[in-house]
């Protein structure tokens, strides 16, 4: 069964632009002038039972709504969205009790209070049953290591742990999907590693469906074999992360290594687009249909070459030539 | 019912728990209560003190007059005092889990900050109250009890529909938190008998601002000095009301555009 399905989804915010100065602010009493910005266009896309996807994309490109409006938060300009059989922003309350909403900006923990007494809240709010709420949260405290955690103020908490607080009270009511929003933002990398193997295990464990947002490139590659790629509100790439690299880099990069003396920089630029250099070492980018060639070139000619890399660019070059070639 | 129970219940602890996490800040917040329910005493006694009549009531009835105003204020800001933190979810996204949840938003928005303390000071009003009612003797009938009881409750319909109202503009105008204190500014016209104020002004604050419909029509009810057709017209203007702001509040969640991130 699709867990997700989203179909023609347009959205789009209306704003009044008031204009500088104090006469703008006295003219916006009367008259206000009306924006329309698109946030997403016309997007497509489905998600199976279980399926962990990363959902990446620049600052602004539509990320975010497109995960309101799944969560029912927003309602869409246009489009069909299903979340589990339900139409999201029907807002019923079988719905809302089987998603869970954790943004990494934000947080529904109340700061001069311990974690404990939300996640109460949330048992109150989502009716969990006496039983598995306790058997949940001593499950998710071992899980995200917050035995110690829970009775302490927020307040009083570091960034990742709260985060994991956050996760714990999200996830008591065993959501069956998952919208992770930019979780691991502003963590630090052993925080982050240990947020990331929580997702992974409880994705493993529980079958449960998760978008995961994130402009960490290290989430998206441990976590998601599937990758939607959205900019300025439309979808730019929807398939496995494995195929990114082959589907928008042209270019592969040869590594050489030179021996004795090394080589000058002219001796290698008639190869290809020269990234790096040193005399003993050279990055160099060529097209991916002249690499054969090209590498037999280099063996066959006078450089002292020691050792000879071929390998794809990395998934970081290739998204950021994406989000650069799309701005 | 049990479900939104039980979520009252939790909420109003936290909120305890939040006030008395900072004890000297909630001590001096306690204390202003206390100066401000000093001064409220202070007032009722001078009009006991001082006058004989007002506006054509006795003593005793416009103390009445007096004694509802602070009831149904007290019971507003205790039990829809979350209406006050309501822009600044609007404004950080915090509104946004509050919408993810299966609880009613307007429900848990303004339940949110219930505080418990205002409640306690309904003790002695409550008390008050059965004081003043026992000394008018035109109240010593069932009857005139229900209509008082009866008009409060639709005095505090009103008042739930103001806070609604309230909610709604503030999701379409972030910027604006004004229309709530327009209301607290406008309910110190309650405090006193409505004849006090000119024929045009209360016609004004019966149907356009009512708040004497909320304030003033259950003693009047009580002391059956007031038409049923008003009682009535109280009746209707509740009800409508009421649907009016629960109509603008869905309209508000439909354009409701959330924060950045």
């Amino acid at each position: 069964m699709q867990a997700i399905a989203v179909e023609h989804l347009t959205k789009q915010y209306e704003y009044s632009e008031t204009q500088p100065g104090l006469w703008g602010s006295l003219k916006g009493l009367v008259k206000r002038e009306r924006k329309i910005i698109p946030a997403v266009t016309d997007i497509s896309f489905s998600l199976a039972e279980g399926e962990l996807v990363g959902f990446l994309g620049p600052n602004g490109a539509g990320k975010t709504t497109t995960l309101k409006v799944l969560s029912g938060i927003l309602y869409p300009t246009s489009g069909s969205i299903q979340v589990l059989g339900h139409v999201p922003f029907e807002r019923s309350v079988p719905f809302r009790k089987q998603f869970a909403l954790v943004m990494g900006h934000k947080n529904q923990l109340w700061w001069d209070l311990p974690a404990r007494q939300r996640i109460e809240l949330n048992k109150a709010v989502y009716e969990v049953p006496d039983k598995d709420f306790k058997r949940n949260l001593d499950e998710l405290s071992e899980l995200l290591t917050l035995k110690d955690v829970l009775d302490v103020p927020v307040r009083k908490l570091s960034l990742g742990q709260r985060m994991k607080c956050e996760l714990a009270a999200a996830l008591i009511h065993k959501p069956r999907v998952l919208f992770l929003d930019e979780p691991t933002i502003g963590l630090d990398v052993v925080a982050q590693k240990s947020l990331r193997d929580f997702i992974a295990a409880y994705n493993a464990e529980k079958n449960t469906t998760i978008i995961l947002t994130s402009h960490y490139m290290e989430d998206i590659s441990r976590l998601c074999k599937r990758v939607v790629i959205i900019d300025r509100g439309v979808i730019v790439y929807d398939g496995l992360l494995s195929d990114l690299v082959r589907r928008f880099a042209h270019h592969k990069l040869l590594t050489l290594v030179f021996r004795g003396d090394g080589v000058r920089r002219a001796d290698v630029e008639p190869y290809g687009e020269v990234v790096e250099f040193s005399p003993h070492q050279a990055l160099l980018k060529v097209p991916r249909e002249d690499v054969k060639t090209v590498a037999s070139r280099i063996l066959s000619s006078s450089l002292p070459v020691e050792d000879f890399l071929i390998h794809e660019m990395e998934v970081d070059d290739v998204i950021r030539m994406i989000f650069s070639r799309s701005g | 019912m049990r479900k939104y129970c039980r979520i009252w219940l939790q909420l109003t602890r936290l909120a305890i728990g939040t006030y008395f996490s900072n004890a000297l800040d909630y001590t001096s917040y306690f204390i202003g209560k206390l100066v401000r329910f000093g001064f409220f005493l202070v007032l009722i006694g001078s009009l006991f003190r001082f006058t004989d009549s007002l506006a054509g009531y006795t003593k005793h009835e416009a103390v009445l007059f007096f004694l509802t105003f602070n009831f149904i204020d007290v019971c507003s800001q205790a039990l829809f005092r979350g209406i006050y933190q309501f822009r600044r979810d609007i404004q950080l996204g915090n509104f946004d889990f509050v919408l993810s949840k299966p609880v009613d938003p307007l429900f848990y928005s303004l339940s949110r900050l219930t505080d418990i303390t205002d409640l306690v000071f309904l003790l002695p009003i409550v008390a008050l109250i059965s004081w003043t009612m026992n000394a008018i003797p035109a109240l010593h009938s069932l009857s005139s009890i229900l209509l008082y009881a009866g008009m409060l409750f639709l005095g505090m319909i009103i008042v739930l529909g103001i806070h609604i109202i309230s909610a709604s503009v503030t999701i379409w105008q972030v910027e604006s938190e004004n229309f709530i204190w327009l209301y607290r500014e406008a309910m110190t016209i309650g405090r006193f008998p409505p004849e006090i104020y000119a024929a045009p002004i209360q016609l004004i604050f019966t149907v356009v601002i009512p708040i004497i419909t909320i304030v003033a029509f259950p003693v009047k009810a009580a002391l059956q000095v007031i038409n049923g057709k008003w009682l009535a017209f109280a009746l209707i203007y509740a009800v409508l009301f009421l649907r009016l702001s629960l109509f603008l509040w869905g309209r508000a969640l439909k354009k409701y555009s959330s924060a950045s991130s």
